[in-house]
């Protein structure tokens, strides 16, 4: 293959070559010019240079500082338990059988509700004394409360909701990855006399890694920019104690039209994605197909 | 050995009812959803709960779909979906095809810089995005939530077509080629026939990505009548606050098209997943 296809193939390179321009170049280059700047939404024109300074009002920011925090409680909260739940319904669920199918058919369901459903549904399973969590909490002992009002327990509950949603998603990864796997794999194990955890930390997992870097990044994605179920659930609040990161650079932008400091924390949750990201795929995902 | 046989059962039947239990316990919300959008307002709120609605009241649903404009949203949401859909098969395919049997300078550099913007959360990109539309005069319009699926459709459905087109072996086109096919031709009488089953999961990932978008209408739509299910069911909920019963009924219908979607298409789902988690 010597001939040259650079430029008579132009259009199948085009939209990548778009993609990365107005998705990636464009947007970051811009975002970080921005957050140099007061900018105001309506007053392009009258937007004024601070350097650094919006950074370092960030970092004085308690507001921001909490939905930072809030943010990476979320994800650390949530991603691990998701898995966990996926990873061990997906061993008790890898066998044949009508029962098997039925059970994994209606356990994906809550993937395909949108999350602005979700987010009302758990609204309303958390009225006062007549939302159905609120009654058997108020049975297991808790009292009468107005669940949503209190900023721990909401906090919690808009993670419980997100983990009810989305734990199949990694389910469905890890079950599609046990499947595939090799019945050698299993069986070699069983003629040394592998014990079950044996199995599963000494066989399985490694087996299993990619995928699961592969949905968890497909996960953390996702968790970066949550935004709807927890804007009808709670709407950040009460106070701001649900008013996670992707929220608040929202009501920044959008709200008070400071757009200049949204862009600043935007570039913050930026370089945590890339952390973050950069240590789910170290050692568990290689790219392949390389070659030429 | 009979004894082996007896503790199989027993240990099948402990786990159908670990299992059933725990299937119910998670599916307990949207039973809830469904209960609540069949009972009387008044039933709603009474204490003790009620789990199955005494006199289901199918009159719910028309009273649902008449109290927002429910045909219309669902027409607008399945417009854009579908659009979205056709956008993202037709560009991502064409740039997997290139980053993964045409040779050029810069091929894999680039594809690493595509895989890159997977990264990068969606709250950066909304601020810059927002004043380039506005400033093309986008905003209220259907475009900045069309336009991108045309530009690539996400690095996501790339990466996945790309995965899929390295494991065609290249002779097949090189003999395509000898015959003096067009790239394009091969592109599209080859490659997109043999990859159907990643460009079926490249839809539905699309379908429910856009079917669920709330925060770009929200952003861009300001006329009520282009609104999605998505923000019309938002602002049913601001108008009609406790009126739990109508609500619950309109989010039943809204979650409907997707829930009878994936039973149609179960088999393929689940081997969509198989295909996006091999993606080493």
């Amino acid at each position: 293959m010597k001939r040259n296809y650079n430029f008579k193939h132009w259009i199948f390179i085009l939209p990548a070559l778009v993609l990365v321009i107005s998705i990636l170049v464009y947007p970051i280059f811009y975002s970080i010019y921005m957050s140099a700047y007061d900018w105001n939404l309506f007053h392009s024109d009258a937007k004024k240079f601070l350097g650094f300074e919006n950074y370092l009002s960030l970092f004085k920011d308690r507001e921001f500082l909490h939905s930072l925090w809030l943010q990476l409680g979320f994800i650390v909260i949530a991603l691990p338990i998701e898995t966990i739940l996926g990873f061990f319904v997906a061993i008790l669920l890898n066998r044949d059988g009508k029962f098997y199918d039925v059970v994994r058919a209606l356990l994906l369901l809550p993937v395909f509700v949108l999350p602005v459903i979700s987010g009302l549904t758990w609204r309303m399973l958390l009225q006062p004394e007549y939302g159905m969590m609120s009654f058997i909490l108020e049975k297991l002992g808790f009292g009468v409360k107005a669940w949503l009002a209190e900023p721990n327990f909401a906090y919690s509950m808009v993670i419980i909701q997100d983990i009810w949603r989305m734990w199949p998603f990694m389910f469905m990864f890890i079950y599609a990855g046990l499947s595939g796997m090799p019945r050698e794999y299993i069986e070699a194990a069983q003629i040394d006399g592998a014990g079950f955890w044996k199995k599963i930390t000494k066989i399985v997992i490694p087996y299993l890694r990619p995928t699961i870097a592969t949905a968890l990044l497909l996960r953390l994605i996702d968790a970066l920019r949550i935004f709807s179920e927890v804007y009808v659930m709670t709407g950040g609040g009460p106070g701001n104690s649900t008013l996670l990161l992707s929220l608040y650079i929202n009501k920044q932008a959008f709200e008070f039209f400071n757009i200049g400091y949204a862009a600043a924390m935007g570039v913050i949750l930026l370089i945590v994605a890339l952390v973050i990201a950069f240590f789910i795929v170290r050692g568990n995902i290689q790219f392949e197909g390389e070659k030429g | 050995m009979r004894s082996q046989k007896k503790m199989k059962l027993i240990r099948e039947i402990i786990l159908y009812t670990v299992l059933t239990l725990f299937s119910i316990i998670f599916l307990i919300p949207l039973f809830w959803m469904i209960s609540t959008s069949l009972k009387q307002e008044a039933q709603v709120m009474i204490v003790p709960i009620q789990w199955f609605p005494k006199s289901p009241q199918w009159r719910n649903y028309i009273d649902a779909v008449k109290a927002f404009p429910f045909f219309r949203y669902f027409w607008n949401t399945s417009f854009l979906a579908i659009l979205n859909v056709v956008g993202t098969l037709f560009s991502a395919s064409l740039v997997a095809y290139s980053f993964s049997k045409l040779r050029w300078k810069g091929r894999n550099q680039l594809f690493y810089i595509t895989i890159a913007t997977m990264f990068i959360p969606s709250q950066v990109l909304i601020i810059p995005t927002y004043l380039l539309f506005s400033k093309l005069g986008w905003v209220n319009t259907y475009l900045p939530l069309v336009v991108p699926a045309f530009c690539g459709g996400g690095a996501f459905n790339i990466f996945l077509l790309r995965q899929f087109f390295v494991s065609i072996p290249d002779e097949l086109l090189e003999a395509a080629r000898i015959d003096g096919a067009s790239e394009f031709r091969i592109y599209s009488q080859i490659m997109l026939p043999l990859s159907k089953p990643v460009l079926f999961t490249v839809s539905i990932f699309t379908l429910l990505f856009s079917w669920n978008d709330f925060f770009g209408p929200l952003l861009y739509l300001h006329d009520p009548t282009k609104w999605t299910l998505a923000v019309g069911l938002r602002s049913f909920q601001q108008q009609y606050t406790t009126t739990w019963s109508l609500l619950m009924a309109a989010s039943t219908l809204t979650a409907l098209p997707l829930i009878i979607m994936y039973f149609v298409f179960q088999r393929n789902i689940t081997s969509g997943f198989a295909l996006s988690g091999s993606g080493k």
